[in-house]
């Protein structure tokens, strides 16, 4: 009876009893060479599809297909894959030779991969041709039986031949690159949701249909709940845990559903929360979702010095723009960040634009999506898909970042986005203008030409005087809130010469002082003739307030203004180039004949808060900075109709919290 | 009924047509705006976009509307356009801002209050006409001026200057290529070559 079964069986299908019996042609004998070509044919349009025999099974792989493509239409190889199955001869494995032949495979295949060696084929093997026949519930016992029956049960037959396609299939994804591996995990996910939905139907309707509706639920219900633990089983394996640890995966039939998810979950994340090591390079892009709700398209390297390279790739158009310019002007302002692009802890980061060339040179899965960017001719605001032709380097980089998944950090009302946590320390993504130049070492080369003028004051040693001379031009004054004391008279202004300022070097910037009221120099700037025109900027004491008090507060204030003055002038022509200074300095001036350098180091301490790093260094991986997404992920979203944003959560107003800078 | 349309009417000719350009990002938002009206023209811009020559920044009058005739129908036509097509849309249960593609930060016009932004199909001549109205001669009213060979910032009040102050580009602006951002407190950026 069995013997004619299976010549049934054999007769019906020619070419694939030839292939079962042929071991070499077998498609479940799997060799690194199959999975190698196997991967390629997945995902990499430049790979022809291999001629030969598939190794997969249509209707499985339509299924697998058909259920992704509804939950991610954008994913990658998805539409390869479609295509590919129109090409492909159905394979079967039904007979019980068939599944000791496909047990053997994958014994020896999951054997290779795992270092106890004897104790996983077994226990893989025997669990895994056990789902193919009976499911999760039989026994040793009832697998040896059914071993040793024939397989007269047409749903049985069903699920064994999409099961053990599967599972072949999956022993090669263990292979797979991390994208591919990300599909599986949502495909579990995706089943599990299937699982439950069926199994609601299939208690409501085998009531009311018990002979077609109930099989066919049956039949689903027990397909699902092997592809759920399966694959489940598979994450494990992806992360190295023990058989024992495997063992306890939660299951569906035994755990609560929040469980199973946990564990998915979990496993998503230690899929991609895999650290990166030197040498190593991850693709980020927004088929593996965003964290921060922003779409991140790069390729973060691992450099063998410890050092992370970030490379982005632009597809630029526009008309009547000189794009190799513009590309060149990217590179170039990349280039000058290099040095300011540090981790909390010291690691260095570069953004690099790939060339056509460098990008070729890439391996398939290192290449990162393309950006698309429209450039114009017009001096208008850059965003991350809009450059103007001549964009500022800060603007370049604002932009650049967004492309890892950064999010705005200033405020969002303009825009709509009214629930933006908007940090208070400056960041390059809250605002790059001011940010950017406090985050570059700087050097200002100045023609110092007068010799017994500027030449006189850099070669002496009143390093008050020298401190006053660099803070010319720019008009210093008190905040807003003094407004109502302290003003700059500007009809006024006072002609001094260098001695008199000499006379007044210890006091400086303080000009005047009486007893309800105190002068700074608040504008001041040399004439032709090597005089200096001063503009007071005068505080007087509040009606019946404490007025010694209040000249303390505002010489204290303006003495902040005075030092914290970045923009360091020159008395005659000058030149500013970015340059990392590598020692702390000992002077911020020098005199070399009539140049004087002026070194102004940078007030941040890296272009990037230490979460932004962070983020950025740990592609999507979901919980490196929790905070941070947690904050991100509203920068684009609006109040409710009650003026509130419900859930978002308090820790954003904190800047340590969330961009981890200490307040 | 006939009152009505008499009102409609009434209403309609006094409407003013404003266009805002507004274009957000990190730190300071470019913002213009271009009033038409049957009494005046007005501009109120913070930045000297596509201008970086002319250092002003504030409030302007149009120098000679006659002669700004074609300019000023072109504008007008657009904000026609994009209220209509509002309407279109609106009774489709849709509005620019909805069609609009999503981007994090950057461009658009307001149009009253309705929002257009790059890709929609008006943006372009509504850019085109704001840009038109742009190039007219304006004439400073209230705002500065900034005089760089003079080293002079001067304040101007009903089109004449009521202060004058120094300034030194070295100073007051942050040198960054490819050109010099210098902001005037209350005013808003002025943007040199």
């Amino acid at each position: 009876m069995h013997a004619l079964i299976f010549s049934l069986i054999l007769m019906s299908f020619p070419v694939l009893a030839e292939s079962f019996f042929t071991p070499g042609k077998n498609p479940l004998f799997l060799t690194d060479e199959d999975v190698r070509r196997d991967v390629n044919a997945f995902c990499d349009k430049s790979t022809p599809a291999p001629k030969e025999k598939n190794l997969f099974s249509e209707k499985a792989l339509k299924y697998f297909v058909a259920q992704e493509q509804n939950r991610f239409p954008s994913l990658r190889c998805l539409d390869e894959l479609m295509a590919k199955l129109r090409t492909l001869d159905p394979v079967d494995c039904g007979t019980k030779r068939n599944c000791l032949q496909a047990k053997e495979a994958i014994a020896t295949y999951l054997a290779s991969m795992s270092q106890s060696r004897e104790k996983k084929k077994t226990y893989f093997a025997d669990r895994i041709v056990q789902q193919y026949y009976y499911g999760q519930k039989s026994t040793p016992a009832e697998f040896e039986q059914a071993m040793n029956s024939p397989v007269d049960d047409c749903n049985s037959w069903k699920i064994i031949e999409e099961q053990s396609l599967l599972e072949a299939n999956m022993a090669k994804m263990k292979k797979f690159p991390r994208t591919c591996l990300n599909s599986i995990l949502s495909s579990t996910a995706y089943q599990f949701v299937s699982y439950r939905e069926w199994l609601k139907n299939y208690e409501s309707e085998c009531k009311e249909f018990p002979v077609d509706k109930c099989a066919e639920h049956a039949r689903y219900l027990q397909s699902y709940r092997n592809n759920i633990r399966d694959l489940t089983a598979l994450v494990g394996k992806s992360y190295h845990l023990s058989d024992d640890e495997i063992a306890c995966l939660p299951s569906v039939d035994t755990e609560s559903p929040s469980a199973l998810i946990d564990i998915l979950n979990k496993a998503k994340a230690a899929l991609l929360c895999e650290a990166l090591t030197p040498g190593k390079a991850h693709v980020v892009d927004s088929s593996e979702g965003s964290p921060t709700g922003v779409s991140p398209r790069y390729m973060i390297k691992k450099e063998e010095d410890g050092s992370y390279t970030v490379n982005l790739r632009m597809k630029m158009s526009g008309t009547g723009v000189d794009l190799p310019a513009l590309e060149k002007r990217i590179r170039d302002c990349y280039k000058e960040i290099e040095p300011f692009m540090k981790g909390p802890n010291g690691e260095s980061m570069r953004l690099h634009l790939l060339s056509a060339e460098e990008l070729e040179a890439l391996p398939q899965d290192q290449r990162p999506p393309p950006n698309p960017v429209s450039v114009t001719s017009e001096d208008v605001r850059a965003n991350s898909q809009y450059y103007p032709v001549n964009a500022a380097c800060s603007t370049i980089v604002h932009e650049g970042l967004h492309l890892t998944g950064l999010v705005d950090e200033y405020d969002g009302t303009t825009d709509g986005y009214t629930c933006r946590a908007t940090p208070k320390a400056s960041s390059i993504m809250s605002n790059s203008y001011s940010h950017y130049p406090n985050s570059e070492d700087k050097v200002k080369d100045c023609v110092c030409a007068e010799e017994n003028h500027c030449q006189g004051i850099f070669k002496g040693d009143d390093e008050n005087l020298k401190k006053f001379y660099v803070r010319m031009y720019g008009g210093m004054y008190l905040a807003d809130s003094f407004e109502k004391y302290c003003d700059t008279d500007y009809d006024k202004p006072i002609e001094m010469t260098l001695e008199q300022i000499q006379a007044m070097s210890a006091t400086l910037p303080l000009l005047n002082e009486t007893e309800k009221s105190v002068s700074f120099f608040g504008y001041y700037f040399l004439t032709k003739q090597n005089t200096f025109k001063v503009y007071p900027h005068t505080c007087n004491c509040g009606e019946g307030e404490d007025c010694q008090k209040q000249i303390a507060t505002f010489k204290e204030e303006f003495n902040k203004v005075y030092q914290g003055k970045s923009n360091l002038t020159c008395p005659g022509e000058s030149t500013t180039r970015v340059e990392k200074i590598a020692q702390p300095l000992t002077s911020p001036w020098k005199l070399d004949g009539p140049q004087l350098s002026i070194y102004m180091p940078a007030k941040e301490k890296s272009l990037l808060a230490p979460t932004q790093f962070q983020r950025i260094i740990s592609g999507n991986c979901p919980t490196s900075t929790p905070d941070y997404d947690q904050c991100a992920v509203w920068a684009y979203r609006a109040k409710d109709a009650s003026g509130a944003c419900p859930g978002k959560p308090a820790m954003c107003d904190s800047d340590f919290r969330y961009i981890g800078i200490p307040q | 009924m006939k009152i009505f349309t008499f009102l409609s009417l009434f209403t309609f000719s006094l409407h003013a047509q404003v266009i805002r350009y507004v274009n957000t990002g990190p730190g300071f938002i470019p913002e213009a705006t271009i009033s038409v009206s049957e009494k005046s023209v007005t501009l109120k811009r913070n930045i000297n976009f596509l201008e970086q020559d002319n250092l002003t920044l504030g409030s302007y009058s149009l120098k000679d509307r006659e002669s700004s005739k074609d300019v000023i129908k072109k504008f007008q036509h657009v904000d026609r356009l994009v209220n209509e097509t509002e309407k279109v849309l609106k009774a489709s249960g849709q509005s620019h801002h909805k069609l609009a593609p999503k981007q994090l930060h950057g461009p658009r016009y307001e149009v009253g209050s309705i929002r257009v932004y790059p890709g929609s199909r008006e943006y372009d001549d509504l850019d085109a006409a704001f840009k038109g109205m742009l190039r007219e001669e304006w004439i400073l009213q209230d705002g500065v001026k900034v005089d760089l060979k003079a080293h002079e910032l001067s304040t101007l009040k009903g089109g004449s200057v009521v202060r004058k102050i120094p300034f030194f580009k070295e100073g007051a602006c942050d040198s960054e290529k490819p050109f010099a951002q210098c902001e005037i407190k209350g005013q808003g950026v002025l943007s040199l070559q």
